[in-house]
C-alpha cells in the first residue's frame, strides 16, 4: 500500500516519537509513506478561531499536491486530519484523507499485525483515549462511531494488549488550554487519569499528539502542586504496534516521554529488565 | 415585575444579523440543553451554552459580549454532534470571538486571544508551526516589566522547555518550510 503522508507540525518537533513510530510500523507492515511535498501548517484551532477564510485556505493549500500524488492521505495528527477533511468540500477535493486508527484498523492491516506479531503484550492493561478531533463532528468527518469509537481498541487488541472499556474515550483533555489556561486543562486531565485508574488501566493509549503531550507532560507538576501521585504512561498506539511487531526502536521513542513508561513496561514483562 | 402576565417583546435583529453572518441557525434552538449537559468546559463558563443562544435570540448583545463562555470553548465539537437541530455551537463561539476582535472589545480571557494571535503569526513567519518559537513568543507577550522574566510561571515554563529540549522533543533552531511563500499570500 502507498500513502501520501502529512505529518503536521508537531510530529516534526514535540511528537517526533509519534512520527518515528508511525514510519517504523508502516515500513514493517509494508505500507509505503510518501511525505507530501512542501506541506504547510493546517492552521489548527487558532485558524478557525480567528479567521473563517484561513481555516479553509491553510489546509486546502496542501490538497492540490495530494491530489497530484494520487494516493490516499494519512494525517496522523487528529487536528490536521479534521482541518484537511473539512477543507475538502469547500474547495472540491476528493482525495481520501484518513486518520491513523482508521488506517490501522482496516481488516487487512489488522490481519498483517496479527500475523507479524512477535512480542507478548498481554501484561499491559490499557484504556484507549481518542480525544475530540478524529471523530467529531461526525458528519463532516464521515465518522460512524463518534460516541464510542473502537478503531484503536481493535488495533490494541490485535497487538495483544488487554484493552479495558471505559466511558471517557472522547472526553476533551483541554490541550488547547495547556499553555493559556493550565487551570482548566488540569481539571479535565485529572478526571481522565482518575477514571482510567478506576477502570483498572495501568496506562492510557492515545493517537493524538496533543492529548499525549497534555496527559504526559504535567504529571510531575500536578503531583507537586496538588499532592497527587500520578505516574501513568501515555503511550501512542503506534508505539504499542512497534513493540508488538518486535521492532528494535521502541526504547528510543519512550526516552522522549516525560512520564517514563520503561518501569511500567519492564514490570509487565514487555521490555526486558536492564 | 411579574413576567408571567406580560408580553415580552424580543428584538430579533441582533440574532438575525449573527445568524446571517455566521451561517448558524440561532432560531432553531428550543432549549433542550443537550449542548450544556455534554459540555466538558461548562465548569469554566459563566453563561451556559444554551443560555448564550437564548440571550442571542432575545437580543441581549451586551450580555453576550460580556460572557467568558466563547473564550473557554475548546471546540471539542461535542455539542454540535449531539444537537437535535444541528446548531453549530462551536462555530457560533468562534463567530463571537471573531466579532469581539473586530469590534476591538477586550477579550474576556486575554491569554486565549494572545495564544491564537501568536500561533497565527508563527504560521505566517515559518509556514509550519515552530513550537519552541511559539512558546517563547507567547511567554514574551506576557512580559510587562523585567521582574516578570523571573516570575514563577515563566521560570516553570522555561524549565519545562529545557526538559523538552533535553528529551529531544523541542529544537532551539527554527526551520522555515519551503511552502511558506505559497501560504504567505493567503494572510
Amino acid at each position: 500500500m502507498d500513502l501520501t503522508y502529512y505529518p503536521g507540525c508537531s510530529l516534526e518537533a514535540t511528537a517526533r516519537d509519534y512520527d518515528e513510530s508511525i514510519r517504523a510500523v508502516c515500513e514493517a507492515l509494508g505500507i509505503r509513506l510518501h511525505e507530501l511535498i512542501d506541506w504547510t501548517c493546517c492552521g489548527a484551532t487558532s485558524a478557525h478561531v480567528t479567521s473563517d477564510r484561513l481555516s479553509v485556505l491553510l489546509p486546502a493549500s496542501n490538497l492540490p499536491a495530494a491530489e497530484k500524488a494520487g494516493y490516499d492521505v494519512l494525517a496522523p495528527c487528529p487536528l490536521c486530519f479534521n482541518r484537511l477533511k473539512r477543507a475538502q468540500k469547500p474547495v472540491g477535493s476528493n482525495v481520501l484523507v484518513t486518520d491513523l486508527n482508521s488506517l490501522l484498523s482496516r481488516n487487512e492491516v489488522l490481519a498483517s499485525i496479527k500475523s507479524a506479531k512477535k512480542a507478548d503484550l498481554s501484561g499491559i492493561k490499557a484504556v484507549c483515549y481518542y480525544g475530540c478531533m478524529a471523530n467529531r463532528p461526525p458528519k463532516a468527518l464521515e465518522s460512524g462511531d463518534c460516541e464510542n469509537p473502537v478503531g484503536m481498541d481493535r488495533v490494541a487488541e490485535a497487538c495483544g494488549v488487554t484493552v479495558i472499556d471505559w466511558s471517557y474515550k472522547t472526553d476533551c483533555c483541554g490541550a488547547s488550554f495547556a499553555v493559556s489556561r493550565p487551570d482548566i486543562m488540569t481539571t479535565l486531565v485529572r478526571k481522565l487519569y482518575d477514571r482510567a485508574l478506576e477502570a483498572g488501566a495501568g496506562c492510557i493509549l492515545v493517537s493524538c499528539q496533543m492529548c499525549q503531550a497534555n496527559l504526559d507532560m504535567y504529571q510531575d507538576r500536578m503531583n507537586r502542586d496538588l499532592g497527587t501521585c500520578y505516574d501513568i504512561p501515555i503511550i501512542y498506539i503506534s508505539e504499542i504496534a512497534g513493540m508488538a511487531l518486535g521492532l528494535e526502536k521502541p526504547e528510543g521513542w519512550f526516552k522522549r516521554h516525560l512520564t517514563d513508561p520503561m518501569n511500567f513496561l519492564r514490570s509487565k514483562g514487555v521490555i526486558k529488565a536492564a | 415585575m411579574n413576567l408571567e402576565n406580560e408580553a415580552v417583546a424580543f428584538d430579533t435583529s441582533y440574532a438575525a444579523g449573527c445568524a446571517e453572518k455566521s451561517g448558524v441557525d440561532i432560531f432553531a434552538c428550543y432549549q433542550c440543553e443537550k449542548c450544556t449537559n455534554g459540555c466538558p468546559l461548562a465548569f469554566a463558563m459563566d453563561v451556559m451554552p444554551h443560555a448564550i443562544i437564548r440571550m442571542m435570540q432575545a437580543g441581549l448583545m451586551d450580555e453576550v459580549e460580556d460572557a467568558v463562555t466563547p473564550w473557554v470553548c475548546a471546540s471539542c465539537e461535542t455539542c454540535v454532534t449531539r444537537c437535535p437541530n444541528n446548531i453549530d455551537v462551536p462555530r457560533l463561539m468562534d463567530f463571537l470571538k471573531q466579532e469581539a476582535i473586530k469590534k476591538d472589545i477586550e477579550p474576556k480571557v486575554p491569554e486565549v486571544a494572545a495564544f491564537h494571535k501568536t500561533f497565527m503569526d508563527n504560521i505566517r513567519l515559518f509556514g509550519r508551526v515552530q513550537e519552541t518559537a511559539l512558546m517563547g513568543a507567547y511567554q514574551l507577550k506576557g512580559i510587562r516589566q523585567a521582574a516578570d522574566l523571573i516570575s514563577a510561571p515563566v521560570i516553570e515554563n522555561v524549565k519545562l522547555g529545557l526538559k523538552m529540549v533535553a528529551k529531544g522533543r523541542m529544537s532551539l533552531i527554527p526551520k522555515f518550510a519551503k511552502g511558506k511563500s505559497r501560504i504567505k499570500k493567503l494572510f
